[in-house]
């Protein structure tokens, strides 16, 4: 189990100041290696003594990895960008206000100082038993802990679970997958780029990741296309605490209409399954119909058909309706 | 006198202390006054005994006032040093060499530390005490809850406090609004998980177990304080550590209960999946809690 005793298991801190050499690191030393962003994921595993990685990879002093740049078709942002610096960017408040949006809603300030949005998208699953230490399914072993008759699972998954209930915890990632945004990743073969939705992996893939970094691949930049620039968004965020406090559930959508007709529409939310989850059924179920309440409950019930919840975590499925009704025609039309 | 003029000395057991009472129970400020008031007085007519002895006359013919003792109608006085100076040379019981034989024995230990340095004075608060010397709070809470997502927030507190005589506006203020935060985060969300089956706590950290933060609670927060003297007490103040903590908490899930109606939950901290359950059966969910878990 996990005991708190801050002192760090000894490793190598390596500490490259370009993503070519921050990429050969990690591919020297593979499954040996620890690729830190901010650390406010690794801490809590290297403190807790869980995590012992025989080599650090600290990218906090790669300079090119840091930084929004406009491109000729909207912008990217470097994966050691920090969060705090995305929420101000003015770029970014005014065409994709949906991601300042959601990266504001992130911890607390002064974690959002601290954590970078490659970080935010590639953090490890939250489950406090897997946190904890406890030896589960996604840390090698034999057992779910959070799905048993009494296991503690109200923040665990109704979708996507398979031996592992944990869900993504990430609060910026469904805010990049209605941008559709892109991951760019260097890895051994070269530079890799992928839309944000393939990102992520589900348990049924493999149990011990959330996304598709493999040892050696590093994460340099998310892309961010023009196509969406100045949509109708939402973002809503669901949590115990009004700071400091992973989502309960959020959801992201970015909308498109004409007169009141949604053209085109993404929807995302996160929180709900080992991965965020695009709701393809509900996005076209709602393209071509009005942006209303109607269209909203339509979009709300069909986003939650084949939810299985757990013993303490039914709550999801009505949350979930509502905050993607929410989605489309807003909190306030929706009450 | 002047706020600053006493020099305020952080404890230590090397300083040569009183004994006192342990500094908890919310009882601190009701039985240290007490004894403090105590050794005041002892004080005081040490010093108008140590001025009659040097100046003349009898002790209740003078008066301390502005850091002086002075004989009533503008007659002789002498400063607080000088009555130090005059003590060290009458001795006994006026510079610690004898001491007020009623006071603990940590208190004489310290007393024959300090004997000799001064005007030493030692006494023991022996003032009639009858009743319990409990404080109160009225406290009132509106909350503003979403049934669509289950999750409320804290629109105005208001903490109305009966604690004797208010010695301190500031400070009291701090303590009742500070404790009602800790009320709050017991209403609102702070809590421990332990997993039944191993009896292992889970919630092992911060963002975990979530104990209330500023933006928890609301902007504008409110206290006052009825400052009504106890008379079971020469100074008339109580303390007021613990109570608000009851006060916080049960006026949020009053408030809670009035907005969304009887039995939606039945256990203390509510959430958003406790409300938005019941509101989705279209019957309260939750039962009591039967085991501490």
């Amino acid at each position: 189990m996990a005991v708190i005793r801050d002192v760090m298991p000894a490793f190598d801190l390596l500490q490259p100041d370009s993503a070519a050499d921050a990429q050969k690191l990690l591919e020297q030393y593979g499954e040996d290696a620890w690729v830190m962003a901010g650390g406010l994921d690794s801490f809590d595993w290297l403190k807790d003594r869980i995590k012992k990685p025989k080599v650090l990879v600290d990218l906090s002093g790669v300079e090119e990895l840091k930084g929004i740049r406009a491109t000729s078709d909207g912008v990217e942002i470097g994966a050691m960008t920090t969060l705090t610096e995305i929420a101000n960017h003015p770029a970014i408040q005014r065409d994709y206000s949906v991601l300042a949006q959601a990266v504001e809603l992130v911890a607390s300030p002064q974690i959002r100082n601290q954590g970078t949005l490659g970080g935010n998208v590639s953090q490890d699953a939250r489950c406090w038993y897997y946190r904890g230490g406890w030896p589960c399914y996604r840390a090698g072993g034999n057992i779910c802990y959070a799905d048993t008759p009494v296991g503690r699972n109200r923040e665990h998954a109704i979708f996507g679970a398979n031996r592992c209930v944990a869900v993504h915890p990430s609060d910026s990632a469904p805010a990049l997958i209605v941008l559709d945004a892109k991951f760019v990743m260097q890895t051994p073969k070269g530079e890799r780029e992928v839309d944000a939705e393939d990102y992520f992996v589900g348990p049924e893939l493999d149990i011990t990741r959330l996304n598709i970094l493999k040892p050696g691949d590093l994460l340099t930049a998310i892309r961010i296309p023009a196509k969406w620039a100045g949509a109708k968004f939402y973002f809503e965020k669901v949590r115990d605490r009004n700071v400091w406090d992973f989502p309960l559930m959020n959801v992201a959508s970015a909308m498109k209409l004409e007169g009141g007709t949604i053209s085109d529409i993404r929807i995302a939310v996160n929180a709900v399954a080992p991965k965020p989850m695009r709701l393809r059924a509900a996005e076209d179920a709602a393209r071509g119909k009005p942006a209303n309440a109607d269209t909203g409950e339509m979009a709300g019930k069909l986003a939650v058909v084949g939810a299985v919840p757990l013993q303490f975590n039914g709550y999801k499925i009505p949350l979930m309706r509502n905050l993607v009704k929410r989605a489309i025609v807003g909190a306030q039309e929706a009450a | 006198m002047r706020h600053g003029r006493p020099a305020v000395v952080w404890g230590d057991t090397s300083k040569n202390f009183p004994y006192t009472c342990a500094s908890g129970g919310s009882q601190t400020t009701h039985a240290m006054t007490r004894a403090a008031y105590a050794v005041g007085l002892e004080c005081v007519q040490r010093l108008k005994e140590v001025a009659a002895a040097k100046l003349g006359g009898q002790a209740d013919e003078y008066e301390v006032a502005n850091l002086r003792v002075t004989r009533k109608g503008a007659g002789a006085g002498m400063s607080f040093a000088e009555a130090a100076q005059h003590a060290i040379k009458l001795g006994g019981i006026y510079d610690g060499h004898d001491v007020n034989p009623d006071v603990n024995k940590a208190t004489k230990q310290s007393v024959a530390a300090l004997a000799g340095q001064g005007l030493v004075a030692s006494a023991k608060d022996k003032y009639p005490h009858d009743g319990d010397s409990y404080s109160y709070l009225a406290c009132f809470a509106e909350v503003e809850a979403d049934v669509e997502t289950g999750v409320y927030r804290i629109v105005d507190y208001l903490a109305y406090a009966d604690v004797g005589t208010v010695l301190h506006p500031a400070a009291l203020g701090g303590q009742i609004l500070g404790r009602s935060t800790l009320g709050i985060g017991h209403a609102i969300g702070q809590k421990w998980v332990i997993d039944p089956q191993y009896g292992i706590s889970i919630a092992e950290r911060f963002y975990q177990n979530r104990p209330p933060t500023i933006l928890d609670v609301p902007v504008n927060m409110q206290w006052n304080a009825l400052n009504i003297p106890d008379p079971e007490t020469p100074v008339g103040a109580r303390g007021c550590g613990e109570p608000p903590v009851g006060g916080g908490c049960a006026s949020i899930l009053n408030a809670l209960s009035d907005a969304l109606g009887d039995n939606i939950f039945q256990r203390a901290p509510v959430n958003a999946d406790t409300i938005l359950t019941s509101y989705e059966a279209g019957r309260p969910m939750q039962n009591p809690l039967l085991a501490h878990i």
